[in-house]
């Protein structure tokens, strides 16, 4: 009966332990795994923000004296050094679209080049109600470089960038909201401001709540202002680029072409300092978290992660070893029993395991239903903006490697231990 | 044949030493039904767990069939046990979560016997005890009596050569512990398997061919 109770609580503990790893495995690959429209994520390095600087300057003066004739004339110079390494002022922001254009888009490294204007707040007007919409304008490689899922229609092509098309492409999502549940949303139209666009696409609503490809409504780049696209104010903008690496190049490749960018360009506005920051879909993730101006802490907030799920496993592993333990010296009479009758050690060793690894199973079967149930619970409070869980055979995979490593980690240390037992002091006692 | 020479058996505890069993000499020759008496304490079951190797002596050799295997590895005592071996002990020592048919399969589990093969010779051995119609009830829905012959039949499935018994009818009431009597020895006297019994019991040390008498720890005539 005793036994029966630890069974239980072990049991509880293995579902537990699960579940939240299926939780955070399934948001880690929702969030950052190569999932469309992100399915090249490893070959995208983000351009969000521009950095210039401008250093202290030491000014000199100096004063000649010439004499002329029976007066003096002086003659002033001043020398203005800058003390690099002091900034004077800095700004930090996106990319102007002429700079993108002139030296982004030309550089010989990426494999595609893709300019847009993240998303911003547009309000439209279906049936007189007023509907919130984050809307983006992007250009024709931004559908080459992002494999979104289109459900009806496509993405634009140069064409349609260069006519200024009034042409939209939108979330299924974002569609029934606007047009009310319908079979095909292709060619009709929305009003926004003076002027109507018309449906060129519908994209399913990507699971990832990354700021690139989350809005709900897409427009071509080229009805984006001009006043917007280029600040009066060194390379500044409104734009953000995203560059495709070649497959199989190294990431340094194009960081270096950066470089070389940031070095050899002509200062404009009294800057002195230029600096491009390109960042990795997990950099961007992390960056908010960390709240630094770091743009590649991907790497510690992967590190972090991991460590704390690491921590989060030890836990209740060392408490199911405790429980195992437990469980298993209740029955030292039966491993008595069972040596007496001729078990060797790697017989009740395995016997252990093996019972471990169905309770383990069994907990990981529980855990994976609380796992469905939290998922549906998390999507239906949109507890996470933008993020949508979903669990896929990826996640369902690395839950069952999960699941049989915490079997076997907890149940080879007690099954080992218990196997070595002196078989004379475990049969003196038994009540049936 | 079972021989001990010059056994010495002594536990050693934190603080104390217990000397078990002291200076013993012992043959027990094959298809003999003896017996082993003695007050509480004196080391009977020290004795049974050393001739059944389910523990080594400190001191001197226990030599089975010839055998001297005080020396060898674990896994090789066991493969002997398994082979040559039954115990029966005073409490049962059955498995609570499974049934009896199960219970009594156990030593088969450690050959390689196929389960159809370990099914019907449990059955076999079921029939020998008389217990056929409890095939697949569990321990705790057993008498005291049922579940020592559920043990008996467990232990002898393996057709051993010996058999041990530690107080096989301790834990039983006389009529019962005649029962458990008879199918030991019946067992020795049709199929030739040696029985160490300890016992407390008079009338049962009677029955059988010897009667040896320890005495704290050592051999009395
Ligand atoms: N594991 C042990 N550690 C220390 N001393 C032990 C151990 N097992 C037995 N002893 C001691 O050895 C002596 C013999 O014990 P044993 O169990 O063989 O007696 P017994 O004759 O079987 O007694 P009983 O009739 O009560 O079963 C006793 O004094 C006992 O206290
Ligand atoms: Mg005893």
């Amino acid at each position: 009966m005793r036994n029966k109770f630890y069974t239980f609580v072990s049991l509880f503990g293995i579902s537990f332990t699960l579940m939240v790893l299926m939780v955070v495995t399934a948001f880690l690959d929702n969030e950052l795994g190569s999932n469309r429209p992100l399915s090249n994520k490893d070959d995208i390095l983000f351009l969000p923000n521009l950095e210039m600087k401008r250093w202290e300057r030491k000014t000199t003066t100096t004063i000649d004296t010439i004499a002329v004739g029976d007066s003096i004339k002086y003659d002033t110079t001043i020398v203005e050094t800058p003390l690099v390494g002091q900034p004077y002022w800095s700004s930090n922001t996106g990319l102007g679209y002429t700079f993108c254009v002139e030296h982004i888009s030309t550089m010989a490294s990426p494999a595609l080049v893709s300019i847009f204007a993240p998303g911003g707040q547009i309000e439209v007007y279906p049936d007189n109600e007023r509907l919130e919409l984050n809307a983006s304008m992007v250009d024709a490689n931004f559908w080459l470089i992002f494999d979104f899922e289109f459900i009806e229609g496509h993405g634009f092509d140069e064409s349609t960038v260069d006519n200024q098309a009034r042409s939209m492409v939108m979330t299924e999502v974002a569609a029934e909201q606007y047009f009310g549940h319908s079979d095909s949303y292709l060619n009709r139209e929305i009003t926004w401001g003076y002027e109507k666009y018309t449906v060129v696409g519908v994209v399913a609503k990507p699971n990832t709540s990354n700021f690139v490809v989350s809005p709900d409504i897409f427009m071509p780049i080229s009805l984006f202002p001009d006043k917007f696209k280029d600040h009066d104010l060194g390379y500044f903008g409104g734009c953000n680029a995203v560059i495709l690496n070649k497959k199989g190049q190294s990431e340094n490749v194009v960081i270096n072409e950066l470089k070389q960018i940031e070095n050899n360009i002509e200062m404009k506005d009294d800057f002195d300092i230029l600096t491009i920051h390109a960042s990795n879909l997990v950099d961007l993730y992390a960056q908010p978290l960390f709240k630094s101006n770091n743009n590649r802490s991907g790497q510690k907030f992967l590190w972090i992660i991991f460590t704390i799920l690491g921590l989060f496993l030890l836990i209740p592993t060392i408490n199911l070893i405790n429980l195992n333990m437990t469980r298993i010296y209740e029955r030292s009479s039966e491993i008595g029993l069972r040596k007496a009758f001729g078990a060797q050690s790697k017989d009740l060793l395995f016997q252990f395991i093996f019972e471990n690894m169905i309770l383990t199973f069994l907990g990981g079967i529980i855990g994976f239903i609380m796992t469905l149930l939290i998922i549906n619970g998390l999507n239906e409070a949109k507890i996470i903006e933008n993020s949508h869980l979903q669990f896929n055979s990826k996640i369902f995979f690395t839950s069952i490697i999960i699941t049989l490593f915490f079997g076997l980690c907890s149940g080879i240390i007690p099954a080992w231990r218990m196997s070595k037992k002196q078989i004379a002091s475990t049969i003196k006692t038994s009540r049936i | 044949m079972i021989q001990l020479k010059n056994i010495q058996k002594t536990y050693q505890s934190d603080l104390v030493e217990t000397l078990a069993l002291n200076n013993i000499n012992l043959t027990v020759n094959e298809g003999e039904f003896i017996s082993i008496m003695g007050p509480s304490g004196c080391g009977k079951s020290t004795l049974l767990n050393l001739m059944g190797l389910l523990d080594k002596p400190s001191e001197g050799e226990v030599i089975i069939g010839g055998q001297n295997l005080q020396m060898e590895k674990e896994n090789k005592i066991a493969k002997f046990r398994n082979q040559h071996l039954g115990f029966i002990f005073q409490s049962f020592h059955l498995i609570g979560d499974l049934p009896v048919i199960d219970n009594v399969e156990l030593p088969l589990l450690y050959r390689k016997t196929s389960s159809k093969e370990r099914r019907w010779r449990a059955e076999e051995a079921l029939e020998q005890v008389g217990l056929s119609h409890r095939k697949n009830h569990y321990p705790n829905q057993l008498s005291g009596g049922q579940r020592q012959r559920v043990a008996i039949a467990r232990a002898i499935i393996g057709q051993p050569s010996i058999i041990m018994a530690d107080e096989p009818t301790g834990n039983l009431d006389s009529v019962l512990g005649l029962e458990v009597m008879k199918i030991l020895m019946d067992l020795n006297e049709s199929k030739k398997v040696t029985v160490v019994m300890v016992t407390h019991d008079e009338n049962m040390a009677n029955m059988t061919h010897r009667i040896i008498r320890l005495y704290d720890g050592s051999l009395v005539n």
